[in-house]
């Protein structure tokens, strides 16, 4: 739900804006994982003379990119934390240290002496944020942008919706950048590939009949919905679901109950949240509500408990995203909607 | 208390004092952050400054030192002698002793035009967030002016004016944050709307702190007038002062203070609420006195309540209009108990 807009942040703090041209191959002969080596990256080129050994990372999702390309050990801290870490990279987790749950201070992450910062949005290197990229570049530290965060924008011309779907090329390239960037790209590759036969794996592991779903990230209130282009789309596109809420291109549009009930999907996936910033954030607080709401317990799919609990992570463009398709597949199995 | 109103050199006397105390204060405030730099490294730091010597420290944190927290501290001193100027002259000028700098829209017209910048991307990259800010509080300074023209350009309008547009301004700002924001981005915008110093850089710093400067050598020369303005238009303009003229220029100046201001470090309350009762309750009436002395209360106000925003919570950054407040009520409960007892 982070990315509704995600262009328009990154406008503010990028003077230049987000570039969305192709010219995103690595500059150089530096693929092989020499130094220096840079990229072009949401409208900065990223220059690395060295490779990084105390690496910062501030948002969960370039975290979990580090950690599985295995660089626990040149990582000298993470921070911003939204769900539990992925299961299978918890013990490299341990080894590095987390500054703070939420947003460090500037002076935080500059105590580690921080040679590469990553980020997984605009709005943690902004103002308001933890720094903007240049305040890091005039401590010589080089920072790099989750590029599902800033392309798009020409496409959708800065509203706040995406008329171009986002897929997982987005989170490859995530993937192949840090990996170029931190002299490992090899194991971009590997993971990339990993990361694609899992999607594969899980595709086929399914066959969907005809089913419609909603995601409910969070809030009882004014909930939201993922519409037609964020993460959840691509779980639609992969498991030929139909989501109710297609038609619109928010990402995440808060809507009405009311019109929630009318939809009247055959599956609810709700996220099983651990933040706690808004209401109804655990999946536990969301089936309460559902099943105790007068309007929401007479939906088809409260009344025969067809939920399927996905983390925040997963419905947020990123690898947790492939983590996503096979938990969704899973979940349609077992409510014997899928053969 | 009299006796220190008339008396220049004990006037003067207080103002090197007050003076002394803030460059202590910026000094005791660079030891103070959550990267454990401390005095030793700060003292060792400076000593290589003068001498040309080797400090031992990483350049990374000799910047943490004097490209962090230095001009933090010195953008608090600034804004806080800034807000509580402007907060001295708007309830002079308005007679009213709730009047502060954001009595005319101007922080919700700030905060709305920062949250379009960001969220709706309007401009967005020509003049950025800051830019929106400064536009967004002159046009809602305009705007309140010209409403209040409108409705007979007495002071009470003008503040009826500035509260209606107070309330505009914020509605407009929630109905974007809510259409178009998502949690992540509406964390991002919430430092307008409470305040944050972190982080400037020295142009923000020294635009800051002309701009308080130009405008309280302004506010200085207008000082008679304001002292005139106490006692009301009809008595100000039997001494002879231009009402209207003046009432509009020392508006425009502090609506351009507090623009500035917004601009770069969002909406910090209470400073100028509070701090003119303050520094009245310390010298008096005169504004020739009292406004040099609310700039230096403002200052070191900010510089303290910084440090305070920065480590109670370390290593995460408090917002720090929350510290204001909370810090400051109990310190102006306690100066309105001991001017109540006098």
């Amino acid at each position: 739900m982070i990315r509704r807009l995600a262009l328009a942040g990154c406008a503010a703090l990028l003077l230049a804006g987000c570039s969305a041209t192709d010219d995103d191959t690595p500059v150089g002969a530096s693929a092989d994982g020499s130094f220096p080596t840079s990229v072009e990256n949401c409208g900065e080129k990223v220059i690395v003379d060295a490779a990084p050994q105390r690496i910062v990372s501030l948002n969960q999702g370039t975290t979990e990119v580090l950690l599985s390309l295995g660089l626990a050990d040149r990582m000298v801290g993470t921070a911003t934390w939204t769900d539990p870490v992925l299961d299978s990279l918890a013990a490299d987790n341990e080894k590095v240290k987390r500054l703070a749950d939420n947003a460090p201070s500037f002076e935080a992450v500059l105590a580690e002496e921080p040679d590469f910062v990553t980020a997984s949005f605009s709005s943690t290197l902004g103002k308001g944020g933890v720094a903007t990229r240049k305040q890091f570049a005039d401590f010589g530290v080089p920072t790099y942008l989750a590029p599902s965060d800033c392309e798009g924008k020409v496409a959708n011309g800065g509203d706040g919706a995406r008329d171009q779907p986002v897929t997982l090329d987005a989170v490859y390239k995530e993937i192949d950048q840090i990996a170029q960037l931190t002299g490992v790209p090899d194991k971009g590759t590997a993971l990339v590939d990993d990361l694609k036969a899992k999607v594969t794996a899980a595709r086929d592991s399914v066959h969907v009949k005809d089913v419609s779903v909603l995601y409910w990230f969070a809030n009882s209130e004014s909930p939201y919905m993922a519409g037609c282009c964020g993460a959840p789309g691509i779980i639609d596109r992969e498991l030929g679901l139909h989501n109710v809420f297609d038609d619109t291109t928010d990402e995440w549009p808060q809507i009405n109950w009311e019109v929630v009930a009318d939809r009247n999907p055959d599956v609810l996936v709700i996220g099983d949240l651990t933040r706690k910033s808004q209401t109804a954030e655990t999946a536990e607080a969301k089936i309460a509500f559902l099943e105790s709401n007068p309007v929401t317990r007479e939906m088809d799919a409260v009344k025969n408990k067809r939920y399927i609990e996905v983390t925040g992570a997963e419905m947020n463009p990123s690898l947790r995203t492939v983590y996503g398709i096979q938990t969704v597949a899973d979940g349609l199995k077992k409510l014997g909607l899928a053969d | 208390m009299i006796g220190l109103e008339r008396s220049p050199a004990r006037i003067a006397l207080l103002w090197l004092a007050g003076l002394a105390l803030i460059v202590v204060s910026i000094a005791g405030a660079l030891t103070i952050g959550p990267s454990g730099l401390g005095l030793s490294d700060v003292w060792a730091s400076f000593q290589a400054k003068i001498t040309g010597g080797d400090s031992g420290l990483s350049s990374i944190r000799e910047g943490i030192i004097w490209n962090l927290r230095l001009p933090q501290s010195l953008l608090a001193a600034a804004c806080g002698a800034g807000l509580a100027v402007c907060g001295a002259v708007l309830q002079s000028l308005l007679r009213n002793p709730l009047a502060d700098p954001f009595v005319l829209g101007v922080s919700s017209g700030a905060s709305l035009g920062a949250v379009s910048v960001v969220l709706l991307g309007v401009g967005a990259g020509v003049i950025g967030m800051a830019g929106g800010a400064f536009l967004g509080a002159v046009v809602a300074f305009a705007l309140v002016l010209l409403l209040a023209a409108l409705a007979g350009g007495t002071t009470d309008r003008v503040v009826l004016a500035g509260i209606a547009g107070t309330q505009l301004f914020s509605a407009l700002t929630s109905f974007v944050v809510y259409t178009a924001a998502d949690a992540e981005q509406t964390r991002g915008v919430l430092f307008w709307l409470l305040g944050s110093l972190a982080n400037p850089t020295w142009t923000e710093v020294s635009t800051c702190a002309a701009v308080t400067a130009a405008g309280l050598i302004v506010c200085l020369l207008c000082a008679s007038a304001l002292d005139a303005f106490t006692f009301g238009n009809d008595a100000a303009a039997s001494l002879g002062i231009h009402v209207g003229r003046t009432r509009i220029l020392l508006l425009g100046v502090t609506a351009l203070i507090t623009a500035v201001i917004v601009s770069v470090a969002g909406a910090i309350g209470f400073v100028g609420l509070v701090l003119p009762h303050a520094a009245r309750a310390l010298v008096g009436m005169r504004h020739r006195i009292m406004m040099p002395t609310v700039a230096l209360i403002g200052a070191l106000f900010l510089i303290w309540v910084d440090v305070l925003a920065r480590t109670v919570i370390a290593p995460e950054e408090l917002p720090v209009g929350v510290v204001t407040a909370i810090v400051g009520v109990p310190a102006f409960i306690a100066v309105l108990i001991r001017q109540g007892r006098r």
